[in-house]
């Protein structure tokens, strides 16, 4: 049902690239330079030019401006197979709008029609908005000739494209054959893990076999994001990397996560490929010091293959695996032998519920105490230097108060508050608890008088 | 035209206002990026230190609630959707499906991981709709499905064939068994009866089609069905039963192996693939049932019930 590679028509690119030319010279690609122009192709790409001439023309006069044309115009351009309508779309993908560019590349990609090529492949270096170049990077896939794989190739390799652009073309290139993505291997050691992981997905997905070293040392990586990505890479292809996943599944290091990640790839293998030596590995798992999931997950895989039978019977057998391992070894059809251990879960019936195990009931709580300290301590923090900054913004109106009430031309040591206020720059509140934090009273006859109380004790009459 | 229509699987750049995926704790969220700058550049220049503790409190608080944690694929593993695509697209003859469009239906029920997943490294766009996320009741699950019914009709409506889409939608309907308790509810209606044989699972569309015989059934997917919250509600504490969650603990995805409604979800996913499989080969008996479905609107309003899907 694929459709059949077509080469782009000559007329067409050498239309295209005069296109090009006339738009920017330093974006036209060396090759084209050296293009020879007979007559008769140059008469062609003038008849092009006048051509697109005229449908911006046309464009105009339909009331609509040529820059910002509707989904309709769009349209009626893509159901055109001429060079006309092909100039227009090139003109149109490289203007600004990310939406023209998304709508254009979405029928592109229907056309199935290889003249398209360029002007997905012009929109893809062009457009800035990731999704645009997603569109545009799948519409090259979806075309489906040799040439827009060719500059697939080209843009993923490209360390001058931005990064966006790059990991779009390395995901639409997942639709080439292996043979047609050969940039993919090399990705793979790329500096930028993106990149990598793109390539390893991709890589994955067309099944290349280059790919395996690349990918495989990807999962041994000390980044655990890359480890994450080579694990989601090897998934869609988990038979090429049996051993990678086994090591993953096996290792107490790894997260427990990526361990069951790990067996659940195992587990996706026909039951015919689920070889003696990956029975033997993942036995290996049954064993009570194994954390729950891994227990779980490991008879959950080997329940499907009859040679597993007495591992499971063995393991069966054994001190103090838990009740709902035991539970899951019952299903395959192995009455357990021994008494269970404690079970690690109150709850009985078949719902998720039952995932949850103790250990994250109490991490929940010591989550929940932490962060409340957290909180609590955090605005204890805050306000302790609120109060300590306050109190150091106070010190210099403290101190000029200090001067006024022992002033030396007011024998009586007594000074009025509407002086102090205006002196201190305070109202009447603040400069009241000012004076009380300094040591001062208010005078007993009615007066607005201030002065210290070593000066003026109780008892004295004023 | 509401919310989610208007964001009809489109490709989404990450939002650059958001600072983390911390979804109900919205006095975080809302912290805006030029707060974050004007911390930043308390913390960077040279400040007395009575400006800079607070600010140093401030992002010790978030680093504590929005810390680095790995996040993981939200979906069936890649290779377990293979699986299920393989094993639905065996129940057809090379007649009905070539192997071209088979290995492109595979690839393509992956590539909803791939491209529109949100995958963690390649922080790429993560659309909800293909994987059944935060679809919190029963009307919300319909209009998901009625929107994937769109997709589902444009792809069939093209002159050349696009399994690679169709694989995409393909995606959507197996991870709805996986991540909502479509399964455990029918598990808890058969158990009502004092039946705890379960045998198969009847796919949505099947009980949509047949509302006498799963009367019960329907009625408590009307009122319990929902799917889970992705991301989880919260990176610091552990998931809760409406969370998502991540592959291993607490959550209510049946994505990994070691999960015990895996099989079911398992299967039932592969029984609903393999229905969608017969309308991609135009099966005339799915097409008519296909037609009924979106008339009922997958349920939303049925019985008198009306949905605007809103989540």
């Amino acid at each position: 049902m694929a459709s059949t590679d077509r080469g782009v028509p000559w007329t067409a690119s050498i239309a295209f690239l005069f296109f090009l030319a006339g738009q920017s010279a330093a974006q036209i690609p060396s090759a084209a330079a050296g293009v020879p122009q007979s007559k008769e192709r140059a008469a062609a790409a003038q008849k092009l030019k006048s051509a697109t001439n005229t449908a911006s023309a046309q464009t105009n006069l339909s009331g609509r401006n040529s820059s910002s044309p509707d989904v309709n115009t769009i349209r009626k351009l893509l159901e055109t197979h001429d060079q006309q309508s092909t100039f227009k779309l090139a003109q149109l993908i490289g203007q600004p709008d990310p939406k023209n560019a998304t709508e254009i590349c979405s029928g592109l990609g229907e056309r199935r029609d290889a003249i398209f090529v360029p002007v997905a492949l012009h929109g893809l270096e062009l457009q800035t908005d990731p999704g645009a170049q997603e569109s545009c990077a799948r519409a090259v896939a979806k075309l489906n000739a040799p040439e827009g794989f060719d500059g697939l190739n080209r843009i993923a390799l490209s360390d001058q494209q931005p990064a966006t652009a790059r990991l779009a073309a390395i995901r639409a290139l997942a639709r080439a054959t292996p043979e047609q993505a050969p940039s993919l291997i090399s990705l793979l050691t790329n500096s930028d893990p993106r990149i990598r992981a793109a390539a390893a997905y991709s890589s994955c997905q067309l099944r290349m076999k280059q790919a395996i070293p690349g990918v495989a040392a990807m999962a041994a990586d000390p980044d655990p994001q890359v480890r994450q990505a080579a694990l989601d890479a090897i998934s869609l292809w988990p038979e090429a990397f049996t051993q990678q996943l086994l090591t993953i599944a096996s290792n107490p290091k790894e997260s427990e996560d990526n361990r069951i990640l790990g067996l659940t790839a195992l587990d996706a293998f026909p039951t015919e490929q689920k070889t003696a030596a990956l029975v033997k590995s993942v036995s290996t798992l049954l064993d009570v010091q194994q954390p729950r999931d891994v227990q779980l997950a490991s008879v959950q895989l080997l329940s499907q293959v009859p040679e597993a039978r007495p591992a499971l019977e063995q393991f069966s057998q054994k001190p103090g695996v838990l009740p709902e391992v035991l539970t899951q070894i019952e299903v395959a059809g192995i009455e357990p032998k021994y008494t269970a251990a404690e079970p690690t879960s109150t709850s009985a019936s078949g719902s998720y519920r039952e995932e949850h195990s103790d250990n994250s009931a109490w991490i929940g709580v010591i989550g929940g105490i932490a962060g409340g300290f957290l909180v609590i301590g955090g605005n204890l923090l805050l306000e302790w230097f609120k109060q300590r900054a306050k109190k150091k913004r106070d010190e210099p109106r403290k101190e000029i108060l200090r001067k006024m009430l022992r002033d030396e031309r007011f024998p009586e040591r007594w000074r009025k508050l509407r002086t102090l206020m205006h002196v201190i720059g305070a109202d009447e509140a603040t400069t009241k608890r000012l004076l009380i934090e300094i040591g001062a009273r208010g005078s007993e006859d009615g007066e607005d008088l201030w002065g210290l109380i070593e000066d003026h004790p109780f008892g004295k009459k004023d | 035209m509401n919310d989610k229509n208007a964001r009809m699987l489109t490709l989404r750049p990450p939002s650059s206002s958001t600072l983390c995926r911390c979804a109900g704790r919205p006095r975080l969220i809302h912290i805006t990026v030029s707060r974050i700058r004007t911390i930043l550049r308390v913390l960077i220049n040279p400040q007395p230190m009575r400006l800079k503790a607070p600010a140093l409190v401030i992002v010790l608080c978030l680093w504590a609630f929005c810390g680095p944690t790995l996040p993981s694929l939200n979906a069936f593993v890649l290779s377990v959707h293979r699986a299920i695509t393989t094993d639905a697209l065996a129940q057809f003859p090379p007649s009905a499906v070539s192997q071209w469009e088979r290995d492109q239906m595979e690839k393509g029920a992956n590539d909803a991981d791939l491209v529109e997943g949100g995958l963690p490294i390649l922080d790429g766009p993560y659309e909800p709709r293909f994987h059944f996320d935060n679809d919190f009741n029963f009307p919300a699950v319909a209009a998901n499905f009625l929107e994937l019914s769109r997709l589902i009709d444009g792809n069939l409506a093209k002159t050349n064939r696009d399994p690679w889409e169709f694989g995409k939608a393909l995606h959507a309907v197996e991870d709805f068994y996986s991540h909502s308790n479509y399964v455990l509810l029918y598990r808890q209606s058969v158990a009502k009866n004092g039946d705890h044989l379960v045998g198969s699972i009847p796919t949505f569309e099947e009980v949509l089609l047949e509302p006498a015989k799963y009367s019960e059934f329907l009625a408590l997917l009307r009122t319990d069905l929902h799917t889970g919250r992705y991301p989880d509600h919260s990176k610091f504490l552990p998931a809760n039963d409406t969370d998502h969650g991540r592959p291993v603990g607490p959550g209510m995805h049946k994505d990994t192996l070691q999960r015990t409604l895996f099989a079911d979800a398992r299967e039932t996913a592969l029984h609903a693939a393999a229905w969608y499989i017969r309308l991609y080969v135009r099966d005339k008996q799915s097409q008519r049932d296909w037609t009924r479905l979106k008339t009922i609107k997958f349920g939303a309003t049925s019985e008198g019930g009306t949905s605007d899907g809103k989540h």
